[in-house]
């Protein structure tokens, strides 16, 4: 995967009505690179082949919906920001979706587009902060290994370990 | 939230007897009105034989498309959704007792930015006057009435006019 980010941020919007698809990338094309898909099959392969910042999903579709979708998202894209929306709104569809897919946002229809604009940007922003912390972490497990590797004196050397072992079980 | 755009009513006309909807804009600053999409007549069947909550959550559905439609327009024109206002002549035919007041509650509970308001008549397409409509939620404040109702002949007249509207297919569904 290339971590470097694009100038426009990658988002996946998915809906089996193709009209809702037009209308969004007519309103997101100049913010975002945009992706669709029709299904949610289609949807996960889309993300087996490329790097998707955000995932915007309608609930309501046949064979796979939206909160199952992002049920699957989250285990094999979890970084992938989640954000459902829909055009019914009932309690038991809102704490489906938020427990089967831990989501960024719900979003209900019909949205307003500057605010879905401002939505997903602030999902991108989320996105490059998690990985950028990512990264971070990362580099400081890699550090912590090599100066334990190099000797360090010993009651700093116990204090790198705690470290390496706190950012590993943050499962990175 | 703060902005330069002008504000504007998103008006939803629904003419129960032929099960259709239009979507319109009128707006704040010059009461000027802007027609944008209808649905072919019978676009609102589905409900008819279905549970209240399925005709509820039908209707739900798809006036949410139609809404859609008008903040897309309003976008692509500059403008701002200042406040949603749905009119139903009358009731829907063959619908759950207390169909139209339901979903008037449940779009006003789920619908918080920007308020809605929904209006229901006495039938025959007429809702030339807001007095003789019924407020089922949302009453207008004096502004956002006058600016309606100076444009509310004027709507009811376009909608018998063709060349006015973009006509939206009945969606294929899921």
């Amino acid at each position: 995967m290339n971590d470097s980010l694009p100038a426009l941020p990658p988002i996946l919007l998915v809906d089996d009505e193709p009209e809702i698809l037009h209308s969004l990338k007519s309103l997101l094309r100049r913010e975002f690179t945009l992706h669709t898909a029709e299904s949610g099959a289609e949807a996960l392969k889309i993300l087996a082949e490329h790097t998707i910042q955000v995932i915007m999903t309608d609930q309501r579709m046949p064979e796979m919906n939206g909160s199952q979708l992002l049920h699957e998202v989250n285990q094999v894209s979890p970084e992938t920001i989640r954000i459902i929306f829909t055009g019914y709104a009932d309690i038991k569809a809102v704490v489906d979706a938020i427990n089967c897919g831990e989501l960024y946002r719900y979003i209900t229809k019909p949205w307003d587009p500057d605010e879905l604009i401002d939505v997903l940007t602030a999902a991108t922003k989320e996105f490059q902060r998690r990985k950028h912390q990512q990264l971070v972490l990362q580099e400081a497990s890699e550090f912590c290994r090599h100066a334990l590797g190099a000797g360090l004196k010993s009651d700093l050397c116990g204090e790198a370990k705690r470290l390496v072992d706190r950012i590993k079980a943050m499962n990175l | 939230m703060a902005t330069d755009k002008t504000p504007t009513l998103i008006v939803v006309v629904i003419i129960a007897a032929r099960q259709q909807w239009f979507v319109a804009g009128v707006s704040l600053a010059d009461a000027k009105l802007d027609c944008f999409v209808k649905s072919e007549p019978a676009n609102l069947d589905d409900y008819v034989g279905k549970s209240p909550d399925e005709q509820l959550s039908f209707l739900r559905h798809r006036l949410s498309g139609a809404m859609q439609r008008g903040f897309d327009r309003l976008w692509a024109k500059h403008r701002k959704a200042h406040r949603i206002v749905l009119i139903a002549d009358e009731d829907l035919p063959d619908s759950a007792a207390g169909l139209l007041p339901n979903l008037a509650n449940h779009l006003d509970t789920w619908m918080t930015r920007p308020p809605i308001s929904f209006f229901r008549g006495e039938g025959h397409g007429q809702f030339d006057e807001l007095d003789q409509l019924s407020c089922l939620v949302g009453p207008l404040n004096t502004e956002e009435a006058a600016s309606l109702q100076e444009q509310l002949p004027a709507l009811k007249a376009a909608l018998e006019a063709d060349a006015s509207w973009e006509v939206i297919a009945k969606p294929r569904e899921s």
